[in-house]
């Protein structure tokens, strides 16, 4: 039984102009995410993975092509819907945290809802939920320099759900924290994709994480060159793609080669 | 976004800056106190000059006098009724001048001016020692300086009660004439006030009704009428003029006087206003240094849903409270500075026996007036400032560190 589309890509194609010449990033990316399907986004630093992830969450205009949400095309948005969008239909989780500092805790993750205009007591309700749920309701008045780096991307996780998004967009979640707070947020993540049925899509270089997810998309220089199912965990939800197990580990080598020479290179 | 919520997010940044937004602050405050204590000086400045010139009866009375001593139209009392019959005309208090002879001491002639008691509030005229005399009060005069040396009298209270005779030297109506006609008042005139008097003229004021029972038919030197008010003293006194006398009217001077205050006020206050655009392009910069300092968080904010508007709304309400915050605190602080001026000011002419006066004056209207002006001031500096950042990529103010 296939699932409704959240998401929908269609030949996307992105053009930088940086100085005269102009390079063009993305070379049509097609990608369709199903509800409630948790998915990654894998591929090698500079692939055009992020570049993906800031169209599908309308911060970037794509050069050509369609990104449809639920149907609706968000390349023909004006600021205003656009806005909109970034404030209700997905949540963004970013590598920084990207916590205000001059906020508490609790105000860092009822920000959502202040721009759509939510009263400070539903506010107060739906974020102490959502801290409590994530075991850090302890910390809400605290600012958030005085939390270790896991616990940050813990609040940026509880502000991205506050709107009770269509999807969550996750950007290199734990490029900024050490293996063991790292495997704690990737653990948060897969049960609020497990449990919450949280539709998600992260992406990440990090070949550790492939087995995570339902389904993996492999990038490389602006093109999806793989789609594999992980079927353990994603019988029920008949995804199309690649059933290899042996395929998704040759990728996670040949991703982790070319990371090595770029850093050689580099 | 709420307006509630606006007013949080922009005055998070207070707290999270508390020595810059001070110091912002402090720079408006300074600047607003220098208006308000320049401005105030102005105005302590004409309010005094205007005081001393008139009291708020004269600035409604008219002076009437004969065109000429041989006009045909003397002021008589067919006069006083005509100009009473005129619209707008609430009181009439006459002047009678006749020579006297009093008999202290010595003796020696005086200027009597014989006056309807309402003649004092109406022409401004105060007394130094004792008070004037009032409506129904008979034999009781208020003498000038130079009546206290001519007849040994001492200047001070010790002479208010002293007594003295009085003839008055009715002349021929042929005015030409040396010859007069002693008329004789029985009654003693009892000392009860010394007029403020500068000079050293020789003359008393007395009662007019104590004359008239002796002094029939004779014209009034002048006349002064009370008009029903500021605005109407204007008509009152073309009217006047009108009949066929000269009439004048003090706030004709006082007028022009406001004129030369106006220019005085404008002076003052643009000195002020440059201290107030000083501190403004402070501000300027203070919000300016704000929005590279934010970026990340506009980004943020963007990121997370925030529209243009809300951007915007944060930025120009931060700038708002700034100028508001300023411009009260800066009305406290000059306030403070006007009144510790005005107290020592007051101490100072105390100890060295000057009149007591207060040089600052605030009109209400014009602190209401100058706190409005700072919080514009302030929306003003941080028009800009929001532009930019509501138009800041969300992006490129994540990348932004």
């Amino acid at each position: 039984m296939a699932k409704s589309k959240v998401i929908e890509c269609k030949s996307i194609v992105k053009t930088f102009h940086q100085g005269r010449n102009p390079t063009e990033i993305l070379h049509g990316v097609d990608m369709e995410i199903y509800s409630g399907e948790y998915v990654i986004l894998f591929g090698p630093s500079g692939c055009g993975k992020s570049t993906v992830l800031n169209i599908i969450a309308g911060l970037e205009p794509a050069s050509s092509g369609q990104m449809k949400l639920r149907g609706s095309d968000i390349t023909k948005y004006d600021e205003q819907q656009l806005a909109h969008h970034h404030r209700t239909k997905i949540g963004m989780v970013f590598q920084q945290f990207n916590l205000i500092k001059s906020l508490s805790i609790l105000d860092n993750v009822a920000l959502p809802q202040v721009f759509s205009g939510i009263r400070l007591g539903r506010r107060v309700k739906r974020a102490e939920h959502l801290l409590d749920m994530l075991g850090l309701l302890k910390y809400k008045d605290y600012s958030p320099g005085e939390l270790s780096g896991g616990q940050q991307q813990r609040v940026a996780i509880a502000r991205a759900l506050v709107n009770n998004p269509w999807v969550l967009l996750i950007d290199e979640p734990t490029g900024n924290l050490d293996s063991k707070s790292a495997s704690d947020v990737m653990e948060l993540i897969r049960e609020l994709n497990e449990k919450s049925k949280r539709t998600i899509l992260l992406v990440t270089h990090n070949p550790e994480y492939v087995s995570y997810p339902n389904r993996v998309l492999y990038m490389k220089d602006g093109k999806i060159i793989r789609s594999v199912v992980n079927r353990s965990i994603s019988d029920d939800l008949n995804l199309p793609g690649e059933n290899e197990e042996q395929l998704l580990k040759e990728a996670a080598v040949s991703a982790k080669k070319d990371d090595e020479s770029k850093i050689k290179a580099g | 976004m709420r307006f509630i919520d606006v007013i949080r997010l922009a005055t998070r940044n207070f707290r999270s800056n508390r020595l810059r937004t001070f110091l912002t602050v402090l720079a408006v405050s300074v600047a607003t106190a220098a208006i308000l204590f320049l401005v105030s000086f102005g105005y302590g400045i004409q309010l005094l000059t205007v005081q001393q010139i008139a009291n708020s009866a004269t600035i409604s009375t008219v002076d009437v006098k004969p065109v000429s001593q041989k006009s045909l139209l003397q002021i008589d009392s067919l006069a006083i009724e005509k100009i009473k019959a005129l619209p707008d005309v609430v009181a009439i208090a006459p002047e009678l001048d006749i020579e006297g002879q009093v008999k202290a001491d010595s003796i020696g002639t005086v200027v009597v001016h014989a006056i309807d008691p309402n003649y004092f509030a109406m022409a401004d005229i105060r007394t130094t020692q004792g008070s004037v005399f009032n409506v129904g009060e008979t034999h009781k005069a208020v003498v000038s300086n130079g009546f206290l040396a001519q007849f040994s009298f001492s200047n001070d209270s010790t002479a208010i009660g002293k007594k003295f005779d009085l003839t008055y030297m009715l002349k021929e109506q042929d005015q030409n004439s040396a010859d007069a006609t002693p008329v004789v008042d029985s009654t003693q005139f009892e000392i009860v006030g010394i007029a403020e008097d500068g000079q050293n003229a020789v003359y008393i004021y007395v009662p007019l009704a104590d004359t008239t029972v002796l002094v029939k038919n004779l014209p009034y030197a002048n006349l002064k009428v009370q008009s029903a008010g500021r605005e109407k003293v204007i008509s009152v006194k073309d009217n006047i003029a009108s009949l066929g006398y000269d009439s004048s009217a003090p706030l004709e001077t006082l007028n022009q006087l406001d004129q030369v205050f106006a220019v005085v006020q404008i002076v003052l206050g643009t000195l002020g206003l440059i201290a107030l655009i000083i501190s403004s392009i402070g501000m300027f910069n203070t919000m300016t240094i704000a929005l590279l300092e934010r970026t990340k968080e506009i980004g943020i904010m963007k990121a997370l849903g925030a529209d243009k508007g809300d951007v915007w709304k944060l930025f120009i309400t931060e700038a708002t409270i700034i100028g508001f915050a300023g411009g009260l605190s800066g009305v406290v602080l000059g306030m403070s500075l006007t009144t510790i001026a005005n107290i020592i000011l007051n101490i100072l002419a105390r100890i060295y026996g000057g009149q007591q006066a207060n040089i600052f004056y605030s009109p209400l209207w014009f602190i209401a007036a100058i706190i409005i002006f700072s919080t514009i001031v302030g929306s003003i500096t941080g028009f800009y400032p929001a532009r930019r950042a509501a138009s800041l990529n969300p992006l490129k103010a994540l990348r932004y560190e």
